[in-house]
């Protein structure tokens, strides 16, 4: 009988804005444990949050080895690893401070836009630990930025966002961004003419990776049911894009750097996809046995479940060249809200643009009307993929743009 | 039972919960877990701002009121603030859901056969290669104190499951999905038939589904689909959170303001059972029955006490959580477009060309609306035809309300096991939502 403690702590204060002022504050401390036993192919799992009694949660643990859910790989051992924060956050009382700060800059800077949503400062705690010499831990500090932006003249619930997840913080810099945000918002853009466009995505946006991080998931890839089925080492999309999963604290993930069995990789990458080639799917360690496939540390699911293939946090590496030389002279179009879109069963892609900017390289141009955008995942990964920018758009957030050439039409 | 101190207003709301979790993947068990819990979210409001404690220590309670309230300043007159007089009180101790029914009584074995036996319908299917089952119960019960003298005492409980396969026809892959949900264990069974009729309009949908020629059509939402739009497309427009201090959404939402087709009716109740179900909201607020739009015409929206005094309105009963470790904001319950009075075949009868949507995967709503449709169909002289595949559905919000020419008489509140509405930080919430079929003169189909 084998037993491993896994424990998550957080502590949070969270501001609520409302009409670009503070209308609430809330502190949260919330400690979770589990105790996973692993005896004779079987996993048995008792948790519980706040304080809890270690013992107890044990002889739950083992009295759920009779339900016999099958865990036929054996757990991970012998591996000691701690990464602590790299950056130590703005105390409590500086927090609350620097944040009415930011608030009124921002309304002294934005007078015809309104600032609501979460200012959050959070710091996390992961550890695992077993008796066959597993400890693990990690800290995580960050902040969470997450503001909706109004204007006053608008009926619409918000106008445009702004987030970013990071231990970076720097008013001037966060403010200079959102004021470019409203004054490209300002400018509306009248004259814009439907056709094939560089389609700028933040790298880490869910609407355009759907389909990858479905038909990647190593179950369905075994199955046969993926559309990239029995195509491992082939060329597959063009050979500037690559996609990782990644667990690494440089890209400021709110996952700690090993899943939940405990397995992290090399750098805390696992390529996916290298230069256009598939390289593996997604796993956890039953997957990985049950097919042979590599392990590739994307274990997840709730701390106190049984440990299933989690979708991985993406990191599409840059391919050298900043937006401006990929673009060459070309107006792209930067997407901010792109809400509703979807993959078919065969790959067409297609998403209605709630909100879009023009984009020349440098600046952002102007607002875009409403726009539809389409292509199919294997044209705007492959021949229509231009590459991922070594800038980023803000330069508090670690991600980048990928581009990709889309059919863009405007929506009445 | 606590001490408030004075000069604030503050309420308390302990949250105890049961919940089961089981997942089949191809026929192995890989979870299945019963967990319990108890915690407690704090709210102190001082006349200006509101201070937020969630705890898991339920014996710190009144230590954390005092340290909220040594960070906040007294009000002298705090029971005269225009928001705490608006707070209902209710003296309350109600479970409605205890007993021999209760999922906790229930035991993991029937819970585990019930979704081994319907997975099993899954095998029986020769084009999926891949599934995964979900059992999901949930039974909380709420306690709830405030410093106005509420005390409430209820409970809620559902429990549902769902089917998620992967299908191959050759080169052609389909993905689709069962999801139900009722308010007991018992009401979960028996629905073998219905699930095969399920797998088998995937299964057809599979093997003759063709892309969809991209363009504008009169479009039949099936009772989910309309469901979902009235959600996003309306509902989220009623949370008036997003109207406190904003004269232009308040201007534009007037009530009185005609909004739509007079066909028109959109409801949110959390008096319906199911994962709607609000009794109480988590403010103490009782449920009531808010019609949004009457016959056309903007006629109410969704509130929490702050909101609806700002907006000088009556509190609705919107005001929820999605569990101890969030402050209530303003959500729906149970939203739906009320019934006509037309069958199905009159919805059809004059489309010459036209499309049906009858099962969706996701859906959106600003200004523009959004449905990413599962399963669609075309309609051709009145009659439904082949399956067609479609990305995404799109429409003008306010356009659409106006377009609807006609109403069905049966009104369906689907339920949904997992997954739900977020907003903001909080997701998922569970909420309902549904109607019935809906015609819509011309949607943007791609």
């Amino acid at each position: 009988m084998i037993r491993d403690i896994l424990k998550n702590q957080v502590q949070e204060v969270a501001i609520n804005v409302q009409q670009s002022k503070i209308e609430s504050i809330r502190k949260k401390d919330i400690a979770k444990t589990a105790v996973r036993i692993y005896d004779q192919g079987y996993i048995g799992i008792a948790s519980g949050i706040g304080k809890v009694q270690e013992e107890m949660l044990t002889k739950k643990a083992q009295e759920a080895i009779d339900l016999q859910i099958s865990y036929p790989v054996p757990p991970e051992k012998e591996h000691t690893e701690t990464i602590q924060s790299s950056k130590t956050l703005l105390s409590e009382e500086d927090f609350l401070n620097e944040m009415e700060e930011l608030l009124q800059v921002l309304r002294q800077q934005n007078p015809q836009f309104t600032f609501s949503n979460k200012l959050i400062k959070q710091s996390c705690t992961h550890s695992l630990n077993n008796d066959i010499g597993l400890s693990l831990f990690q800290t995580i500090d960050h902040y969470r930025i997450s503001l909706l932006i109004n204007h006053q003249d608008s009926s619409n619930l918000f106008d445009a966002a702004m987030g970013y997840q990071s231990n970076q913080y720097d008013r001037t810099i966060l403010t200079d961004y959102i004021h470019d945000i409203c004054e490209a918002y300002n400018t509306p853009i009248h004259d814009f003419q439907e056709g094939i466009y560089p389609i700028l995505f933040d790298s880490s946006d869910q609407t355009y990776l759907g389909k990858l991080y479905h038909d990647l998931h190593g179950h369905i890839f075994a199955s046969g049911s993926s559309l990239f089925s029995n195509r491992l080492g082939e060329p597959l999309f063009n050979p500037l894009f690559s996609f990782y999963a990644t667990r690494s604290p440089k890209h400021f993930s709110s996952q700690p750097f090993f899943d939940l069995e405990g397995v992290y990789k090399k750098d805390f990458l696992v390529p996916l996809v290298q230069k256009g080639i598939l390289e593996t799917p997604y796993t956890d360690k039953k997957t990985a046995h049950k097919y042979h496939y590599p392990t590739t540390a994307c274990a997840g699911g709730s701390y106190d479940s049984v440990p299933t293939i989690g979708i991985p946090q993406a990191y599409i590496p840059s391919t050298g060249k900043t937006t401006g030389e990929i673009l060459q002279g070309e107006k792209g179009i930067v997407i901010v809200i792109a809400s509703g879109g979807d993959f078919t069963p065969d790959g067409h892609f297609a998403t209605p643009v709630q909100l879009a900017f023009l984009y020349d390289g440098k600046h952002l141009v102007g607002r875009l009307p409403q726009l539809s955008i389409s292509s199919n995942l294997f044209t705007m990964f492959g021949n229509d993929f231009m590459g991922v920018s070594s800038n980023s758009l803000f330069p508090l957030d670690d991600s980048r743009q990928t581009i990709m050439k889309m059919n863009v039409k405007t929506i009445d | 039972m606590f001490i408030f101190p004075k000069g604030f207003y503050v309420d308390v709301r302990i949250e105890s919960v049961f919940e089961t979790t089981i997942r089949i993947t191809q026929n192995t068990i890989e979870d299945l877990k019963e967990k319990e819990y108890k915690a407690a979210f704090i709210r102190l409001f001082d006349g200006r701002m509101w201070y937020y404690s969630s705890t898991t220590d339920i014996a710190s309670i009144q230590t954390e009121i005092n340290t909220l309230a040594a960070v906040g300043h007294p009000f002298p007159n705090i029971d005269q603030h225009p928001v705490v007089q608006n707070f209902e009180v209710h003296n309350i101790h109600q479970e409605e859901f205890a007993g021999p029914t209760s999922v906790c009584s229930i035991s993991k074995k029937d819970k585990r056969t019930l979704l081994e036996d319907y997975s099993d319908l899954l095998n029986q299917n020769k084009h999926i290669k891949h599934w995964k089952s979900y059992y999901v119960d949930k039974r909380e019960v709420k306690d709830f104190f405030s410093s106005k003298g509420s005390q409430l005492h209820y409970d809620y409980e559902d429990a549902g499951f769902a089917l998620y396969y992967d299908m191959v026809f050759g080169d052609t892959k389909f993905s689709d999905r069962f999801d139900t949900n009722a308010v007991s264990f018992e009401k979960l069974k028996g629905l073998t038939a219905t699930i095969q009729k399920h797998i088998a309009a995937s299964d057809q949908f599979l093997c003759e589904s063709k892309p969809v020629k991209q363009g504008s059509y009169t479009t039949i939402l099936s009772p989910l689909a309309a469901g979902i739009f009235a959600h996003e497309s309306f509902g989220h427009k009623s949370e008036s959170d997003f109207m406190v201090g904003d004269e232009t959404m308040r201007k534009e939402w007037t009530i009185g303001k005609h909004v739509g087709s007079p066909l028109l009716s959109i409801i949110d109740t959390g008096t319906l059972p199911g994962k709607g179900y609000v009794p109480f909201d988590d403010e103490g607020t009782k449920a009531k029955i808010n019609y949004l739009v009457k016959k056309g015409f903007l006629h109410g929206r969704l509130h929490s006490v702050s909101t609806a005094t700002a907006l000088e309105e009556s509190p609705t009963g919107n005001a929820r959580a999605m569990n101890f470790e969030f402050e209530p904001i303003v959500r729906m319950t149970t939203t739906y477009i009320e019934k006509g009075d037309l069958s199905f075949d009159d919805l059809l009868a004059d489309i010459h060309e036209g499309i049906y949507v009858e099962t969706v995967k996701h859906g959106s709503g600003m200004s523009t609306f959004t449905l990413a449709p599962a399963r669609s169909y075309m309609i051709r002289k009145g009659k439904l035809a082949e399956p067609l595949q479609i990305s995404v559905i799109t429409g003008n919000v306010f356009k659409t309300l106006n377009d609807i020419e006609g109403l069905s008489n049966s009104l369906e509140i689907p339920g949904f096991t997992l997954g739900g509405c977020g907003k903001m930080e909080q997701h998922p919430l569970r909420v309902s939502f549904g109607g019935p079929d809906i015609r819509i003169k011309q949607l943007n189909i791609q």
